[in-house]
């Protein structure tokens, strides 16, 4: 069904998107008019009490002759007629029915918006495309629906909050979930009346004339329009909202009365909805509305393109290519890295070949398949993977044997981050004849460095040299990077601490990372922050490339830039729950700073000087620490053993597990915690990662 | 001193030879109507309605009153629109917004007696989007015959009525 809804969107984009952008930006300078119209209102209030009759007498003291008056929604009361001194349409006063001066007229910018709005200057043929445009805003709406549950994987979390990490794919996704009411109706309330124009105006229903009201009881504040009689025979005709009166000359009662069809009511209510004519409020509300469907547009196109822009991939494998890459890929990111893969393996004279998962063919030789996928929503498979896990056996079975390694690509502040390559990873490692020939691995926010880590497995299990053209996955350096100025360095062995001078302003929270580039490379890397003041910060770095070394390079008094990432996942809760923060190495760094009283810090190093060089940043009391080549020469994971009451007590009082160091200590700790949580009635940690209950940042 | 104080009186002189020059002409006499405008309650959109002055070889000779603002929609008027493409006539003055079907508009036509009651007549041509175009939804005499009277329409027009200055 996501498929049906995601293909509906598109299409209807492709179709209706450059209209609907433009009708929304006509409706957006639209919106302000009637605040103008409204402003600009000139016959006053009536007194609601005022009699027609009475009015009529006050309008002949001012008129030779009243052919007709009409109300409009801002109050105005125009008379069609012959006054003491001119002639034509006059607006006049409602208390005192004398001519008063027009209002003034706005500016012809409305008229040629409404002009673009209603039929792109394109007079019928333009109407009609804009009715089509209003269609497609309904399937987009419809399809946009089925997509956020999907998306938020079942109807009951359609409501929870969405990161925004990628503007245009979750800022369309926040926006367009916040304003579909809005849009739904301007879209239905469009169409309602686009459709209402070319059908034709059914009859006005007879009524009983007895039980109208009687000429001399009829309230102005009632009256739409009054036309009065020109030729003998005419009657006296009196619109109100939703019945249209005839009265013979001289007569009280009407002598034949009518209702206003259903559908011309219904025309008056859309146009409301959608013109917000005479409701300021609401017009506010459509201002907004218009606002947010600019940037839903702009947005929206900005998607298609990308997805138009992909390089068509085969969809058959080449018989030649004993290895395979399969893709799964939701934006098309997943897809540049492939690319990079692929034209590394053709570097080396080996034939590869690309392919979506879709089109995971039925493998009967011994083959290399490297899936490369990201993971949709709540841990679903992306877009062109949908239902592949289905069909992985009956594909892979019938092969000698398959090296196979998964690759895991999304964004790490997402709970269910690369929850489909894993469970991909676990279905391929259940099925008989395959290897994993490199460690599952994943890559956070399209991080090169990951990718690159992840290649260097694989060249060292294969045996073979790949390298990866980095330019080719698109690495952009940041625009506007702050500048941070060092302030005091220690170090130890190949590790070193530095407390970092920053702008206030920058409201950085211990947890936060530091983007940092190393010189003449657009790929950055991440150092987890600790806030030690308003102004300063800590990093905990150990030497080990090239942005490190670079680091390491500088000294008190120098200055870098870089820019902060928040990771509010890291942050100390604000709510009086425990914390478990188990840390490794330079992992640590996180947590110095961090001083609840109700968090236990776990740390594991080499030896027992290594803690020296951030123990006095350290303000969690008595820290349980584990040294591997000193002392007892125990693993961080072993204290959690040690302390199974501690972890216990954290996971059943609703408390988190936060993780920071090496991904080997990740999957021991990972390994200890599970069989902690078994052995008392708790939930697993996969479930507790899915609730945002074990929070890891690990490399 | 003496030459500059003659000058008025050369001035007046030269007054009172145009003047009574001019006396020889009497300018013709204003006829000032009011024209009320009533459409039928068809389906569809604002109608554009030109009132035109015709004479009597069936030329079109000035342009009275417009009901429509938006240019690009003039050429559906056809046959005014020819006349209003060569003649280059400024209309600016007398237009203004379309009628709405079932409504009702009054407008005045000034004009002198050299075209009242010598066989000109008065033309509504009108025309709403996407519908048939109304060459002549009303023609009548520009004569005294016609003067408060209702004179019906063929298409949008349900009748017209001129009505003397009071």
């Amino acid at each position: 069904m996501a498929k049906f809804w995601r293909q509906l969107h598109f299409v209807s984009t492709v179709v209706a998107g450059l209209f609907i952008f433009l009708a929304s930006v006509t409706g957006c300078i639209l919106a302000v008019e009637p605040w103008f119209l409204s402003q600009n209102a000139v016959s006053g209030a009536a007194n609601p009490d005022l009699k027609l009759v009475d009015f009529q007498s006050k309008l002949s003291e001012n008129f030779l002759e009243v052919f007709s008056f009409e109300k409009d929604a801002y109050g105005n009361i125009k008379v069609e007629g012959i006054g003491l001194e001119e002639e034509g349409t006059l607006f006049v006063s409602a208390e005192s029915g004398s001519v008063l001066q027009p209002p003034p007229k706005l500016s012809r910018l409305f008229d040629t918006s409404r002009d673009l709005h209603r039929s792109l200057f394109l007079k019928t043929p333009g109407r009609i495309l804009v009715g089509l445009a209003a269609l497609a805003l309904v399937f987009l709406s419809i399809s946009g629906i089925g997509l956020h549950i999907k998306r938020a994987g079942g109807l009951r979390s359609v409501l929870k909050s969405i990161r925004i990490l990628e503007l245009r794919r979750d800022g369309h996704a926040r926006w367009s979930r916040l304003f579909l009411v809005p849009i739904l109706i301007v879209a239905v309330s469009g169409l309602y009346l686009s459709v209402v124009r070319f059908a034709p105006t059914p009859p006005n229903a007879a009524l009983s004339p007895a039980s109208a009201t009687p000429l001399d009881q009829i309230l102005l504040s009632d009256v739409r329009q009054v036309a009065y009689p020109v030729m003998e025979e005419e009657p006296l005709v009196i619109e109100l909202a939703d019945r249209i009166l005839y009265f013979d000359q001289a007569q009280n009662i009407p002598t034949r009365a009518e209702q206003v069809p259903w559908s011309e009511q219904m025309r008056a209510v859309n146009f409301v909805l959608h013109t917000g004519e005479g409701a300021p409020v609401w017009t506010g509300f459509l201002l907004l509305t218009s606002l947010v469907m600019v940037f839903l547009s702009f947005t929206g196109f900005q998607m298609v393109v990308e997805r138009l822009r992909l390089k068509k991939h085969r969809t058959v494998p080449d018989a030649n290519a004993d290895t395979i890459i399969l893709v799964g890929s939701e934006t098309g990111h997943t897809w540049r890295f492939a690319d990079a893969l692929e034209e590394a393996f053709t570097r080396q004279g080996i034939q590869v070949c690309t392919l979506g998962m879709e089109n995971l063919p039925k493998v009967t030789s011994a083959k290399t398949l490297l899936f490369l996928t990201s993971t949709y929503g709540d841990g679903d498979a992306p877009e062109n993977a949908q239902g592949v896990l289905k069909r992985l056996n009956a594909c892979l079975s019938g092969a000698d044997s398959i090296k196979f390694s998964v690759l895991g690509f999304g964004s790490s502040e997402y709970p269910a981050f690369c929850a489909f390559a894993e469970v991909l990873r676990y279905t391929l490692a259940a099925i008989e004849n395959t290897r994993e020939i490199a460690p599952y691995s994943t890559v956070d926010n399209q991080s090169a460095v990951q990718f690159i880590d992840w290649v260097r497995a694989l060249n060292k299990n294969l045996n073979i040299d790949l390298s990866i053209d980095t330019s080719r996955l698109h690495p952009v350096r940041k625009k506007g990077l702050e500048s941070f100025q060092i302030r005091e360095k220690a170090e130890q062995e190949d590790t070193f601490l530095l407390r970092i001078l920053h702008d206030k302003n920058l409201g950085i929270r211990s947890g936060d990372l530091l983007g940092v580039y190393p010189p003449d490379e657009n790929i950055e890397r991440y150092y987890s922050i600790a806030s030690v003041s308003p102004t300063e910060l800590l990093l905990v770095i150990k030497r080990t490339g090239l942005c490190s070394n670079f680091l390491g390079s500088l000294a008190a008094g120098d200055r870098f830039e870089g820019y902060i990432k928040a990771n509010s996942a890291f942050y100390e809760p604000v709510d009086e729950k425990p914390a478990l923060l188990v840390a490794n190495g330079t992992g640590i760094a996180p947590f110095l700073g961090q001083q609840s009283s109700n968090s236990q810090l776990f740390w594991g190093g080499k030896y027992q000087t290594d803690f020296k060089l951030f123990e006095k940043y350290c303000s969690i009391n008595s820290p349980y620490l584990a040294f591997s080549r000193e002392k007892e020469k125990a693993y961080v994971q072993d204290l959690l053993l040690c302390r199974e009451a501690d972890v216990v007590k954290v996971l059943k009082e609703n408390g988190t597990i936060k993780i920071c160091g090496s991904l080997t200590m990740l999957k021991g700790v990972l390994d200890t915690v599970e069989k902690i949580a078994a052995s008392n009635a708790l939930p697993s940690t996969e479930e507790l990662r899915k609730s945002g209950r074990i929070v890891t940042d690990c490399y | 001193m003496n030459k500059l104080n003659k000058l008025p009186i050369v001035f007046f002189a030269f007054a009172v030879t145009a003047f009574s020059f001019s006396g020889f002409r009497t300018p013709p006499a204003q006829v000032s109507f009011k024209c009320l405008v009533q459409l039928t309650n068809y389906s569809g959109e604002g109608a554009y309605v030109v009132v035109s002055l015709i004479d009597s070889k069936g030329k079109y000779k000035k342009t009275l009153q417009i009901f429509g603002k938006e240019k690009r929609w003039y050429d559906d008027l056809t046959s005014w629109f020819n006349y209003y493409t060569s003649a280059k006539e400024n209309v600016d003055g007398v237009s203004g917004a379309s009628i709405t079907a079932g409504g009702r508009k009054v407008f005045s036509i000034n004009t002198d007696d050299t075209v009242f009651n010598k066989g000109y007549k008065l033309r509504f041509e009108t025309a709403v989007e996407n519908k048939e175009y109304e060459e002549k939804d009303v023609e009548m005499d520009f004569s005294e015959v016609n003067v408060g009277k209702t004179v019906s329409g063929t298409g949008y027009i349900r009748y017209v009525k001129l009505i003397k200055n009071p």
